[in-house]
């Protein structure tokens, strides 16, 4: 009897402790950690290489493996998808939106913004009997979802323009879906999904806003990578910094051949990305702007999105979140710059068509 | 009057019964006793309709016989109480049966009460609310042995119903299925491998042959009510129709 | 009897502490803001019992919301689920043939509809389409597979008495079905249930309870969308004891409830 009994101690105890065992092993805190090889791990949004050329442009023409790096490419569905999986230590570069990026950083994940991908680059299309921003009142809007930028847009709009109305999430390429079916009346994202409405002639569906008008110049998707990378291989990120900055800057100097890359890489015709290219302002310098990433930040603080909790100082909170350094030295360094100004700036990239946005401004480029 | 004429049953190659033939009288209480299966379950399955003879037919009354017209009861070896009716329910079950097969619309006071009286005669009463799995096995057959009563048939199969029964219950239930039949008058024939209770209840034994099942002879049984299992008549009747069935 | 059944609630009780006592070591030990310790999920879910969630909705909203997407769903895989299981387990022929169709859609699980549930359904009925997927098949197995087992000598006991096919259906095969449709809903709504996160993957209005886990898990805070789990899980585990309490007490007559 008692050595049926310790039979079955002996058995409980093992399983307890392999119980135990996987858990700390889920939890990395034994096993192989995440590795500092040439190797990277890069992530992506999907539908999303109008606003992150930068990636496959800069694979595309060799920039990447001209760094030494081999890299593995994940896609994910919008950019809190993305931060969940950064979180869990399975990325070491991340192209995502400022909000996301924001978010994810005030709930403790280790990653810091080193260069920008683009600025603005969202819009806001609604079916033809949407005449202006009041009759969205009481309407439903599509959202790609509740921690993206565009969401934050939104809530924006409601407040500058003193108007109500229902957030519907869905996935990006599915918003124009709902709108087709009338399920929804107007919805935002990141281009060219929503000029796609334009285009296809949906419901006459038109641009209501963009973004430029809602916040001009704000930083749209960022270049981010592990906090830790940051720290103890700075060699490693200015790499990557590099030949970030090389695609941005190939992207604007060859906006045609990039639009066809854009195109191939994103399974949708060239017109389309041509129609929806001037919505999107692809920064050169690529610097952060924090001005409109501090505004974020409080916005998404107000909508109980970040606890403000997490974040006690604004200020400090973002120069530690953001690390400009990396642009300014390569600029120093390689003197790619076309300019002589070190400061932080936006710069306009395109001129801006006939095929633009209504209500958009030409603004001269300053080169 | 119930006439079995050369009733033949074939299952696809296995030859059941052959050419069985026999008759019972109105209000006759006849058994059946034979080898271990020689077909007895078969031939009364026959006979209450439930399979059709290969060959041969089943009169009542000089009709060819149909459930539908005729009035049949079955009591079974297994329990075959329903389990979601109470014992009163199960008691209604064959006359509500009876009345939509028949499209008659027996009221419900009616039914009740004919329940009433038949649970009441079987000295069931105080259980008419309980459910089969309340009860026992003994009192389970009770129940149907009154459910089988109550619609007053013109003619009753019970196929060995106390075969799954322990000693006593049997006996207990030997006497009351004869008291019950007393009072009641009505035809039965009743299947048992037990040649004592064959000679106990029955006024006729009919011995069937090993398969393919023949009548092998039919046995009066004279003796005077109630019967003693120590008498020397009973104990001759035995040991008669034992060695007729005597397979080994 | 009554003390066994105390020693078992104490016993359970013993159990569900320890365990939590387990959780919290761990959330502790590993100190992840993405790992949320028993304190923080019993915080959040005061938080939107109290103010209701971020947006506005409240916590009763939520629940009520996904009750009547999983009530619809379910109410329409047991109005179409119980009648075509009666027929397939009457008719062999009729499942047999319907078979070829039904065998595959089965195992297609209602996750992996979700892409042409987008493009082919609109509104509310995609919630319908997915848990009624999740509930259906279930229950129309349960009720044609119940329909052999029907004891032969209970039809026996009807047949002699000269009773229609349709009273033997009304009277005998449904009665002695009925356990097992029932025990059939009782696996489709705990099913459908648990498709309601799928379902509201779907996108739409952040109300439902899968969105509310959705929703939080979007802005990293973990505790809430624990928090949401849980709330799912204790209702299923009422939808599925008031089922199990129903079944007892129609079926009195049966000596055995299983789980």
């Amino acid at each position: 009897m008692s050595g049926k009994l310790n039979w079955m101690l002996v058995a409980a105890l093992t399983a307890a402790a392999l119980v135990a065992l996987s858990g700390l092993y889920l939890f990395h805190l034994i096993g192989p950690s995440p590795r500092e090889s040439r190797s990277l791990r890069v992530g992506h949004l999907v539908a999303d290489e109008l606003h992150q050329p930068g990636w496959c442009v800069a694979q595309e023409l060799g920039f990447v493996s001209e760094e030494g790096f081999e890299p593995a490419n994940s896609e994910y569905m919008n950019g809190a998808a993305e931060m969940e999986h950064f979180a869990a230590g399975e990325l070491d570069v991340a192209y995502v939106g400022a909000a996301p990026f924001l978010t994810a950083r005030a709930a403790g994940v280790d990653i810091v913004a080193v260069a920008s991908s683009n600025t603005e680059g969202s819009s806001i299309v609604a079916a033809r009997e949407i005449r202006d921003v009041a009759d969205l009142n009481g309407m439903r809007v599509g959202s790609p979802g509740i921690g993206t930028i565009q969401d934050y847009i939104l809530t924006r709009v409601e407040e500058t323009h003193g108007v109500s109305f229902t957030h519907f999430y869905a996935k990006i390429t599915d918003l124009i879906l709902y709108f087709e079916r009338g399920e929804i009346d107007a919805y935002i994202g990141w281009e060219p999904h929503p000029t796609r409405a334009v285009v296809e002639g949906i419901r006459g569906a038109h641009t209501l806003l963009t973004s430029h008008e809602i916040l001009p110049g704000h930083q749209c998707c960022v270049l981010a990578v592990r906090g830790d990378m940051v720290r103890n291989s700075p060699e490693v990120v200015a790499s990557i910094v590099r030949w970030h900055a090389k695609a941005q800057r190939w992207v604007l100097d060859h906006p045609d051949t990039a639009e066809e890359i854009i195109a191939n890489h994103s399974g949708v015709s060239v017109n389309l990305i041509h129609a929806a290219h001037p919505v999107v302002q692809h920064n050169y310098p690529p610097y952060l702007d924090l001005t409109s990433m501090r505004i974020m930040l409080e916005g998404l603080m107000a909508s109980g999105k970040i606890d403000p909790e997490d974040v006690p100082d604004l200020d400090s909170f973002l120069n530690h979140a953001v690390d400009n350094s990396f642009v300014s030295s390569l600029l120093q360094t390689q003197r790619l710059s076309l300019g002589s100004t070190f400061e932080p700036q936006v710069a306009a990239s395109l001129p801006r068509t006939a095929m633009a946005p209504r209500g958009a401004v030409s603004v001269p480029v300053s080169r | 009057m119930i006439q079995v004429e050369e009733v033949s049953k074939r299952f696809g190659d296995l030859l059941v019964l052959d050419r069985v033939s026999f008759s019972v009288g109105d209000g006759e209480f006849m058994c059946i006793c034979g080898p271990t299966g020689c077909g007895k379950t078969t031939l009364l399955r026959v006979m209450a309709g439930l399979i059709p003879a290969t060959m041969g037919r089943v009169l009542v009354d000089g009709q060819p016989l149909d459930p539908l017209r005729h009035n049949i009861s079955f009591v079974f070896q297994e329990p075959s109480c329903l389990p979601w009716k109470t014992v009163s329910g199960n008691v209604r079950f064959s006359l509500e049966t009876r009345s939509a097969a028949l499209r008659q619309n027996l009221s419900k006071a009616d039914m009740d009460e004919r329940a009433g009286r038949i649970l009441d005669f079987v000295g069931l009463q105080e259980f008419a609310h309980y459910y089969p799995h309340q009860i026992s096995a003994g009192m389970k057959q009770r129940v149907a042995i009154a459910r089988a009563f109550v619609t007053e048939p013109d003619l009753l199969l019970m196929d060995e119903p106390f075969g799954y029964l322990d000693v006593q219950t049997r006996y207990f239930l030997e006497k009351e299925i004869l008291r019950i039949w007393e009072k009641l008058r009505r035809t039965v024939v009743f299947v048992t491998h037990s040649i004592e209770e064959a000679v106990y209840l029955s006024e006729r034994t009919m011995v069937l042959t090993e398969l393919p099942a023949r009548v092998s002879a039919t046995i009066p049984v004279n003796l005077p009510q109630p019967r003693d299992y120590d008498d020397p008549s009973f104990m001759d009747l035995r040991r008669k129709i034992t060695d007729l069935i005597k397979w080994w | 009897m009554k003390q066994r059944r105390w020693q078992d609630s104490i016993l359970g009780l013993i159990v569900l502490l320890g365990f939590l006592a387990a959780w919290q070591l761990a959330a502790v030990v590993v100190r992840s803001p993405f790992l949320p310790g028993v304190t923080d999920t019993v915080g959040a879910f005061t938080d939107l019992a109290l103010h209701g969630d971020l947006e506005g909705y409240s916590l009763l909203t939520h629940v009520a919301v996904s009750l009547t997407r999983i009530a619809a769903g379910f109410g329409l895989a047991c109005l179409l689920g119980i009648p075509l299981g009666l027929l397939m387990g009457l008719y062999p022929s009729v499942y047999r043939s319907a078979r070829t169709i039904v065998e595959p859609i089965r195992f297609i699980p209602p996750i992996a509809w979700i892409p042409i549930v987008i493009v082919v359904i609109a509104g509310f009925s995609r919630y319908l389409f997915i848990i009624w997927l999740g509930a259906f098949f279930p229950i129309l197995i349960s009720t044609l597979a119940g329909i052999p087992r029907v004891n032969p000598v209970h039809l026996d006991v009807a047949r002699v008495h000269g009773a229609p096919r349709g009273y033997l259906i009304r009277r005998v095969v449904i009665p002695s079905v009925l356990p097992e449709i029932f025990a059939g809903m009782r696996v489709g709504l705990g099913v459908g249930w648990m498709c309601i996160v799928a379902a509201e993957m779907l996108g739409g209005e952040n109300i439902g309870l899968g969105r509310l886990i959705l929703k939080y898990a979007e802005l990293f805070k973990l505790d809430y969308s624990v928090a949401g789990m849980v709330l799912i899980g204790l209702l299923g585990l009422l939808l599925n004891e008031a089922f199990i309490q129903a079944e007892k007490r129609f079926f009195r007559w049966r000596w055995e409830v299983t789980l």
